[in-house]
Parts: C-alpha cells; sequence; structure tokens
C-alpha cells in the first residue's frame, strides 16, 4: 500500500458490493428475538401500583390509579427494561418490534376495561389486624418496595408510608388475611413503642440476672456489663435509645426510663439472683434439645441417645429463656434447688423411639407440624392430600404432637 | 503583537454532537488562549440519586455490599466491554474522518461500527442502552453458539478495519492534517491529568484495565503506547486499541467457564466504595455512599472527558484555528458525560 491512493483499493471494492443500508421503512428489518424494541402492557391484569413509573429512568410512564391508565410517552421511553424487570405482576413485557416512526410525540395510554377501577381507591394502604397477625413476615418478604417491616420478637407490624405503593401484594401473600387494603391512612395500628424517643434503658439490678442477653443485642455496645461484680451500666453517649435492651431482656428487668432518672446512682444492691435455677420435668421432657439451644450462656446439655438432661448450676445466669423456648412446658424455674436438676435418671413413661402419626382423617394438612419440626421430617402437601415422616430424620421429639392445632398426631 | 480577537466555538458546532462552549483568543490565525466551559446539560446526578433507585452502576454497589458475582459474569462483561470500545473507536474513527473531510472513510467506519450494534442487539436487546447488568450479574447469557459467531464475525471485521487503518495510517491527507498537530507532551500529560487514549499517546504506561476488575485479570494484554504525543499519535493508539479488543475478545471467549451469570443479592447498600474503570475514552471514576435504604446519600463519577478537558485546553494553546475542531475531537468528548 502507498501513500497515494490508499483507499483506491476500498473504494473499488465498494462499488461492485451491495448497498450496506437497506430500505427502511419500506424495507421490514428481522430483529433478533432479544431486541427490545417497545414495551407492551397488559393492562387487564395491571393493578397500577406505579412502580414501573417510579423505575423509568426517563420518566416516560405515567400511571393513573383513580382512571384506572397507563400510558407511556413513546418518544421520551429509552426500552431499559426497567420497568419490565420491576413489575410485581408481571404484567410489562417487551415486544421487538419498534413503535412506528412518526414526526409528533406520541403518548400511548392504554385504559383497563370494568368498572372497578373507576371507582375512587385513593391511596389505599395496607393495614393490619393485630389480632389475627402471627408476625410471619411473609408481607415483609414480599413488599416490592421493602415497605413493611415486621419483627416477630417484639410483636410489631410497620408500615412505611413513603414507600408504599399500595400494591396490595401484601393482602395476597398474608396466610392470615389480616392485611387489608384500607382507605384511612391515619388508622395506623402500629403500637407506638412505650418510651419516649430520649429515654435510656434502666435495669432493675434487684431482677437482673446479668444474662448479658442486652449487651450483646445492643447495636450501639452501649451496655457494660459485669457478671462477676455485678455491674451493669448505659453509656448515654452511645445509647440511641432505641429500647432493643428492653424488648429483648428475658427478665423484663429494663426499663426506658428518662435520663434523670435513668442516671440517678440508686444504692439499689442486687439481690441473691442465684437460687432460681430450672429444672426440667423428666416424665415431660423428650430431649427434643431446644432448651440447649437457646441458652444464651451454653449451660444446658441435652443427651436425647443417653436420656440426660443436665444443667451446669454455675453457667446458669437464670434468665428463664429455656422456660419460654420448652414446646413442652416442661420446664420450670421455681424450683430453687439446683442439685436435683443435674445428672438426673431417666424415668419417663415415654417411649423415645416413637415415631409421629398422623390421624389423616382428622389432619387439616395445615403444615403447623412440619414447620415446627426441628429437623424438617415432615413433609406435608395440602393439595395432594399426603403426610410423611421421614424417619431417618426423626428424632422423636414429639414437638410435632405437641404443636398440632387437630391433635390428630399421636406417638406411637 | 497583532490584535486579540474572541471567537466563541460552541455550543452549536458541527464538529460536536453536544455542547461545549470555548472562548477562543485568537491573534491571526493563532489560537493563543482557549476558555472551556461546560453546564449546558447538567442533570444534577449527586440529587438524582437520593430519590431514584440505584440500578445503575452495577460494580460499585457490587463493591459497596461485597457480592462477588459469578466467573461467567465477569467474562461475559468483560466482552461486552471490549465490545463497547470496538464500537466506541470505529465511532471516534469515523467522526474523526468526517471532521478532517474525508467523507467516505467516515461512511466506512460507521458501517463497521453497525455491525456491532447488531451484535449488541442480539446479545443484549439493546442497541445502545444495554440494561443487561444487574446488581449481582447479568441478565441475559450469550450461549457458546452466539459467542463462536460472534469471534468469527470478528475475525473477518478485524481483515475490515486493518484495510480502513492502511488509510488512517499511510494516506498522506490524513497524516497532513494530524501529524504534528496538537501536542500534548508526557510532562504535560501528567501535569494536567490526561486519562486514556490521550494519555498513552503521551508514551504513559497506564491502562486501569490492568487492575484486573472483571475478567481482565485473567487476559493477557499490553498497553498500548504511543510516542509522538501528537493527533496521529492519539489516532495510532486508538487504531491499535481496536486490535487489541479483538484480541481480548477471542481470549475471553476461549476461556470463559460455564455456569450460573447472576446471584442473588438482598438487602440494600450501607457503606462507600471508591472504583475506577477504564472506559473506552480513558479512566473513569465512581463513588458511591449508601445509607442501607433503596436510595444512595453520595454519588460521583468523574468521566474521563472531564478529567481531558485541561488537556484540550492546553493544546489548543498555540493551535491554528483552523485545527481547533480536529483537537476538539482528539479527546474523544462526551460531554453528556461529563456533566453528570
Amino acid at each position: 500500500m502507498n501513500k497515494y491512493g490508499s483507499f483506491t483499493g476500498g473504494v473499488l471494492k465498494a462499488l461492485f458490493k451491495k448497498p450496506a443500508t437497506y430500505g427502511y421503512p419500506y424495507n421490514k428489518k428481522e430483529y433478533p428475538e432479544r431486541t427490545r424494541g417497545s414495551i407492551v402492557i397488559d393492562i387487564d391484569n395491571c393493578i397500577f401500583c406505579g412502580l414501573c413509573e417510579k423505575k423509568c429512568p426517563s420518566a416516560a410512564i405515567k400511571v393513573d390509579r383513580n382512571k384506572g391508565t397507563w400510558s407511556i410517552d413513546r418518544m421520551g421511553c429509552v426500552q431499559c427494561e426497567n420497568c419490565v424487570v420491576g413489575c410485581p405482576k408481571k404484567v410489562l413485557s417487551t415486544d421487538v418490534n419498534y413503535t412506528a416512526p412518526s414526526t409528533t410525540k406520541t403518548v400511548d395510554t392504554f385504559t383497563k376495561s370494568g368498572a372497578e377501577v373507576t371507582e375512587e381507591k385513593g391511596a389505599a394502604m395496607p393495614a393490619c389486624d393485630l389480632d389475627t397477625c402471627v408476625y410471619c413476615g411473609l408481607c415483609a418478604k414480599n413488599c416490592p418496595q421493602g415497605a413493611i417491616t415486621v419483627d416477630r420478637a417484639t410483636k410489631s407490624w410497620k408500615l412505611d408510608e413513603t414507600l408504599c405503593v399500595s400494591c396490595g401484594l401484601c393482602t395476597e401473600k398474608c396466610p392470615k388475611k389480616c392485611l387489608e387494603m384500607g382507605e384511612d391512612k391515619t388508622k395506623n395500628d402500629t403500637p407506638l413503642a412505650p418510651y419516649g424517643v430520649d429515654d435510656l434503658p434502666k435495669a432493675d439490678l434487684s431482677a437482673c440476672v446479668y444474662c448479658g442477653i442486652c449487651a450483646s443485642a445492643c447495636p450501639q455496645g452501649a451496655i457494660e456489663l459485669d457478671r462477676d461484680t455485678k455491674k451493669w451500666v448505659v453509656n448515654q453517649d452511645k445509647c440511641i435509645h432505641c429500647g432493643i435492651c428492653y424488648y429483648k431482656c428475658p427478665k423484663k428487668c429494663i426499663a426506658m426510663v428518662d435520663a434523670e432518672t435513668a442516671l440517678a446512682v440508686v444504692e439499689e444492691k442486687a439481690a441473691d439472683n442465684s437460687v432460681s435455677l430450672p429444672k426440667a420435668d423428666l416424665d415431660k421432657c423428650v430431649y427434643c434439645t431446644l432448651c440447649a439451644k437457646n441458652c444464651p450462656q451454653g449451660a444446658l446439655t441435652v443427651d436425647r441417645a443417653n436420656k440426660v438432661w443436665k444443667l451446669d448450676a454455675d453457667a446458669c445466669v437464670s434468665c428463664g429463656l429455656c422456660v419460654d423456648k420448652c414446646p413442652k412446658k416442661c420446664i420450670d424455674m421455681s424450683a430453687s434447688s439446683a442439685a436435683e436438676a443435674t445428672e438426673p435418671e431417666f424415668k419417663s413413661g415415654y417411649d423415645v423411639e416413637a415415631m409421629p402419626d398422623a390421624n389423616l382423617d382428622a389432619c387439616v394438612f395445615c403444615g403447623i407440624c412440619s414447620k415446627a419440626c426441628p429437623q424438617d421430617a415432615i413433609t406435608v402437601d395440602r393439595e395432594n392430600k399426603t403426610w410423611v415422616v421421614d424417619e431417618e430424620k426423626c428424632i422423636h421429639c414429639a414437638i410435632c404432637a405437641y404443636k398440632c392445632p387437630k391433635k390428630c398426631i399421636d406417638m406411637k | 503583537m497583532s490584535k486579540r480577537s474572541i471567537v466563541p466555538f460552541g455550543p452549536q458546532h458541527p464538529v460536536l454532537p453536544e455542547p461545549i462552549h470555548l472562548d477562543l483568543v485568537l491573534e491571526d490565525e493563532k489560537v493563543v488562549e482557549a476558555i472551556p466551559s461546560i453546564g449546558f446539560i447538567h442533570r444534577g446526578l449527586e440529587k438524582l440519586v437520593e430519590k431514584r433507585n440505584f440500578h445503575d452502576y452495577m460494580y460499585v454497589i457490587e463493591r459497596i455490599m461485597d457480592v462477588e458475582i459469578p466467573d461467567r459474569a465477569k467474562y461475559l462483561r468483560t466482552i461486552w466491554c471490549e465490545m463497547s470500545r470496538l464500537h466506541s473507536h470505529l465511532l471516534w474513527l469515523g467522526l474523526l474522518a468526517d471532521a478532517f473531510g474525508f467523507e467516505s472513510l467516515f461512511m466506512h467506519c460507521w458501517r463497521m461500527r453497525e455491525t456491532i450494534l447488531d451484535m449488541f442487539e442480539a446479545s443484549t436487546g439493546g442497541r445502545v442502552i444495554f440494561s443487561v447488568n444487574k446488581i449481582g450479574g447479568v441478565l441475559k447469557d450469550m450461549d457458546n453458539s452466539m459467542l463462536r459467531t460472534f469471534v468469527d464475525m470478528f475475525d473477518k471485521m478485524e481483515e475490515e478495519v486493518r484495510q480502513l487503518t492502511n488509510v488512517f495510517l499511510k494516506d498522506y491527507t490524513v497524516a497532513n492534517r494530524l501529524k504534528g498537530v496538537g501536542i500534548l507532551t508526557k510532562e504535560d500529560a501528567v501535569l494536567y491529568g490526561a486519562v486514556g487514549p490521550m494519555m498513552r499517546a503521551a508514551g504513559i504506561e497506564s491502562d486501569t484495565r490492568k487492575l484486573g476488575y472483571a475478567a481482565y485479570g485473567d487476559i493477557d494484554f499490553d498497553i498500548i503506547t504511543g510516542k509522538d504525543c501528537d493527533s496521529f499519535s492519539r489516532c495510532e493508539v486508538r487504531i491499535n486499541e481496536i486490535f487489541q479488543s479483538f484480541n481480548i475478545i477471542r481470549q475471553a471467549v476461549a476461556k470463559i467457564p460455564e455456569g450460573p451469570v447472576s446471584v442473588d443479592v438482598k438487602g440494600n447498600p450501607n457503606g462507600e466504595a471508591f472504583v475506577r474503570l477504564e472506559q473506552p475514552r480513558g479512566e473513569a471514576i465512581f463513588y458511591f455512599r449508601g445509607n442501607g435504604t433503596q436510595f444512595l446519600n453520595r454519588a460521583r463519577v468523574r468521566t474521563p472527558t472531564f478529567a481531558n478537558i485541561p488537556s484540550l485546553v492546553k493544546i489548543l494553546e498555540g493551535c491554528d484555528f483552523a485545527d481547533v475542531p480536529i483537537l476538539v475531537l482528539t479527546i474523544d468528548p462526551c460531554v453528556s458525560c461529563t456533566e453528570r
């Protein structure tokens, strides 16, 4: 190739080739299947939640819930597919064909057929019937906006109204059907925290067992606690008044009080807290190990094989969590002697090799047994009405029998 | 000293697809000073991130959230990155040819770029806006037969690009307009913080891809540098990078592992991350800070064009008035990117 006429070869070749362009729009182009040509909507299934409008980077989509319309500015749409990916009802999709070229800006409006959308829905937001709610968290998990917060431990259900788009998915997913799309936004059943925003936690040291659960739960590390010297102090600079310690205390000895009361030094010597130790009623105990698993101190040892329930009295902080967690309610804290509880003989009339057996005539296939099983040994299929126990997994704990609301499970 | 006059250049100018304004202080036909101004299309990204979802800038968010994406997704991203570089450089070569009046060369560059856009359409669904990345990976996979077809197409295209680049590198008309024009010395490149091909044409060996993000760590490539520091050198660097991109894509296709293309990511970013990426125009810097909600607290994007504007002002000093359009073009300006 010399420095003159370096392009001649290319020009000559191009002379005898077919045109590189084609006669659009007279000749239609074949688009590959992935082409995002235009956005289409299945308007009849649209719930007008408005998430697509929020996700649209070029603000091309407008959703009007009251009129039941969904409109898109075809010139503004950049076919990024954010709306399609974000649609909770999957009514949006992309078509390979582009919209026809036009000389004016076109806004395509789709209206849902049927009268029910024309009724004034307002900004309906879900309200929770707290009497029925089991705080399962399914509504929060399915909320496309993350607007719902469910805290099982503190039994709270909260809705962030600034985030809620009234899509109604939570009401669909609620297994207890305790959510309703109410119109009254002010009807907020969320229980307010039983303390002020500046309140500091204060422990009633006469009841405190220094288990340390509050200190480990504190997100700020504001609680200093020493078991040996019986010290419990809140660092008021670190405390953010969240009240988590208040909720987590197994002895309910923490109160949220105003700063003055909290910091007032009261010479209140801790009472002798070491008397009350848990004791299992071994006639009832099925050695499910839930008490040991939940012990914050690791003071409990449960050996299923040898049917031993053992308490390390030195490690026990008498927090009572084992009592709360026991599915058979066979642990008692009222007895004061620790010695009796250690290394007991197994005296239960209960056959520890017994397998659960459901009376399928009474069974409603609710699945509560399956969920309660610590070993996931039970499979319940509601549709096919089957109830199966995996014999290998079963640890014969009988929690299923205990939990069954129809009392149709028997240990045989 | 002859009389000074000020000539406004832009924001509307045939060579500029986007608005940047330069006040050119002339002495006769020589530019003695150029005063740039931008801000015609500022959108306020810093504010927008506070009220819009963070569905962009996947890599930075993944860094904040400590998400490790699957290897196949990394390779796919690498391939798409290099395809972007190919189309960007071919576009630039076309614009350059157009700027010095070589219309047919411009047409041929863009004809080839069109093939790459078609590949993008077949693989991602979009020609310019790919939206194929998601936090945790990519949305669409390219199966092996598609990758093989692409490699075949690139092999063919490489031949054609070679013929075109012969014209750029050997034709005397091109050399007359580019050689010795707009010299940015190595020292000046460092001083004014030039990035990308602009910096590499000044002989500085630096390429952010060498940091090994995406799959670049597994791929063998050299940093391409020029030596003459002039416009011709910048053109040469970009042409060589086109062939390098072909090479990288071939390596990536040969090495791409099987497996999933995305992982599920839960939660919102909480924390901050600072990321450097090599875009076709040079090094881009991203800084984001999340606060655990679905909106970000802070965002800063420094695009390569922004970093190259000081160098542009430098090379404009002392140039001929007629060379200004070409010099503005050699930094490969993307004003819309700059004005976030």
